[in-house]
């Protein structure tokens, strides 16, 4: 360990007092990077079955999401711990973390497991990190060897691919009207038309599926498709012709599809700070310096009381207008001045709202009675993200963000963004306090009342991602 | 003179700076404050958001993850939870087991013991009414217990 008590050992023959204590206390500040290295966990609700709701199949590149991660002080080295098991057992993936400010990144392979397990991937920084810092981890997905079966194609715009069952019956199970798909949709070069334009994709992932439920009508299905046709055009014939022969056909393979439970960081090692820990009479300042040092390293030395916001299972929050974004924290240590330090990145994503909302944090007890002074920032200016397609679909498509519609569970890329959507995003930052002493009571073992909550209502609906409050 | 961990944080030292003249008070502050940091400062375990139970009598799982304790620790994880109604939250870490009954609308804190220090171990959140109507828990925070002058090396 790096901490010592001051004792006899560390007494250097005919040495003074205070350098004595002031090499002990040296010694220790010095020790507080590695001695106090932290851990966050990012865990996402389970349903009552223990499946991860959180699910990630991806194609063209790596999406996920943005874990904000207090590393501490001169954090280098780190573990990413993420559990985990695939849909379908025999197809992986690879999972990428990547440092956002550096764009440093680790890539490992991940088998296919039915069973949940955890993978750990070792990430190193080409220099130390302080403080909150902002991780994007992602999933690229595998593809199956074999194919699982054709559709007959009979058309295309927007993110819609139009076809109908090859030989009489779909090759996967019908669910009802629309669900949840993860596939690569491969068009055949042979049953091509001419290009609309040089290169056409051939390839798009399948995120859903919608189909005539009624069984008077013909059995046409929408394959649901990202990216867009009108983005990257495929070649495709615009309709079934009557004397036309036989219809274009797509071979669907399924993706590697990755169930979440959690991700988990550990900083495996911090390099000592600055502070040399010589004899102390050598340095004549060095009680000064010793004195601004632990006043100075208090931000970074601060307890997390939270680190993670969803709702309904989707990573990172989807705030609905009016509803509330809640966490709950107690404090260990009673403190003269308690305040919480709230940090979290947001975009607005609902076209009929402003995207100047108010954003509210306050703190409440478990009787749901206010503590200390909510606090309200008015027509924060928060940026949108805007429809990736022409032609939105009512029960969910690739509209607002991947995945992360409100109250679409049925998409085969949900919980998951790009990266670049990160940096597109607002930081707002709430300093909630100073408080007086023992209005937030402290908490032990076996008492009651002393667990408080902090709570995020706006009034636009947000997806809030990156989520960080700190108490001190 | 005892070993002791303040309970609550110690002043900043003053009359440090260069050319003053060192008091044995401005050191027993700074002693006191360096105690009171690495006893203190006790990982975050977890953080976990909201979670609305069901209407079962059983529990349900409400998350998994992994963890893992500083070297420094007493293996001991301290959790707490704020809840709208009568529920029970169960923490295993590990092979070790807490639940703890809120008894009502209300707030509780337990504690899990004989955690594996050092090294990676599961743990398991289960949740469940005891109303028989679903009862949403607005988060539950799982972090390492504070250390006590007992602890220090």
């Amino acid at each position: 360990m790096g901490w010592f008590k001051l004792d006899d050992t560390l007494t250097v023959a005919d040495e003074p007092l205070s350098a004595f204590l002031g090499y002990g206390l040296t010694r220790n500040v010095n020790a507080y990077p590695s001695a106090l290295r932290r851990l966050g966990t990012f865990a996402y609700p389970t349903t009552s079955a223990g499946a991860a709701k959180v699910k990630w199949a991806s194609y063209y590149e790596p999406i996920g999401t943005v874990l904000t991660v207090d590393v501490g002080i001169n954090a280098t080295d780190f573990v990413f711990n993420v559990f985990y098991r695939t849909t379908n057992a025999a197809i992986g993936g690879k999972l990428y973390v990547r440092h956002l400010d550096s764009g440093a990144q680790v890539i490992v392979n991940v088998a296919g497991t039915a069973s949940p397990t955890s993978v750990e991937i070792p990430f190193t920084t080409t220099q130390p990190l302080s403080g909150l810092q902002g991780f994007y981890v992602a999933w690229q997905s595998d593809v199956s060897e074999d194919g699982v079966g054709s559709v007959e194609l009979a058309g295309a715009v927007g993110n819609q691919v139009f076809c109908e069952p090859a030989g009489g019956a779909y090759p996967f199970s019908l669910a009802t009207g629309y669900y949840e798909m993860y596939h690569l949709l491969k068009i055949q070069p042979a049953v091509t038309r001419p290009a609309p334009v040089a290169r056409a994709l051939l390839d798009y992932q399948v995120c859903a599926f919608r189909h005539n439920v009624n069984a008077a009508r013909p059995p046409h299905g929408v394959l649901l498709i990202w990216p867009e046709i009108e983005i990257h055009p495929a070649i495709l014939p615009t309709s079934e012709t009557a004397g036309g022969g036989a219809k274009p056909l797509g071979d669907l393979y399924e993706l590697g599809r990755l169930e979440l439970y959690s991700i988990t960081v550990e900083v495996a090692r911090a390099l000592d700070q600055g502070l040399q820990a010589p004899l102390a009479y050598q340095q004549t300042t060095i009680i000064n310096g010793l004195n601004n040092q632990i006043n100075a390293s208090m931000m970074e030395l601060q307890p997390d009381a939270g680190s993670l916001l969803t709702s309904d299972g989707y990573l990172g929050c989807v705030l609905p207008a009016g509803q509330q974004a809640t966490f709950a924290f107690f404090i260990q240590t009673e403190r003269s001045v308690q305040q919480l330090l709230v940090s979290f990145q947001c975009v607005t994503f609902n076209g009929d709202q402003s995207n100047s909302p108010d954003i509210t944090f306050s703190v409440r007890d478990d009787a749901d009675t206010a503590v200390g002074t909510d606090i309200t920032y008015t027509e924060v200016s928060v940026p949108r993200i805007e429809a990736k397609t022409t032609r939105r679909q009512n029960a969910g498509a690739t509209v607002y963000m991947n995945g992360v519609l409100a109250g679409d569970s049925n998409w085969g890329m949900r919980d998951a963004m790009p990266s670049w959507e990160a940096t597109y995003s607002t930081p707002v930052r709430f300093t909630w306090g100073p408080n007086l002493e023992g209005e937030i009571e402290q908490g032990t073992n076996g008492s009651t009342g002393t667990v408080y909550y902090g709570r995020i209502t706006a009034t636009s609906d947000l997806y809030i991602f990156g989520f960080n409050c700190r108490v001190y | 003179m005892g070993f002791i961990v303040p309970t609550q944080e110690p002043a900043p030292a003053t009359g440090l700076a260069a050319g003053d003249t060192i008091q044995a008070l401005s050191m027993e502050d700074l002693l006191l404050r360096d105690r009171f940091l690495f006893a203190t400062r006790r990982r975050l375990i977890a953080s976990l958001p909201a979670v609305t139970t069901t209407t079962s009598a059983s529990y349900q799982v409400a998350y998994g993850f992994q963890a893992k304790l500083l070297p420094t620790s007493t293996g001991t994880l301290i959790f707490g939870f704020v809840v709208n109604g009568d529920a029970s939250v169960k923490v295993t870490a590990g092979a070790s087991t807490a639940t703890v009954t809120s008894g009502a609308s209300n707030s509780r804190i337990g504690v899990v013991t004989g955690v594996s220090v050092g090294s990676w171990f599961g743990v398991t959140v289960e949740v469940k009414s005891n109303t028989g109507a679903p009862l949403t828990i607005k988060g539950i925070y799982i972090a390492e217990l504070v250390l006590t002058d007992a602890d220090l090396p």
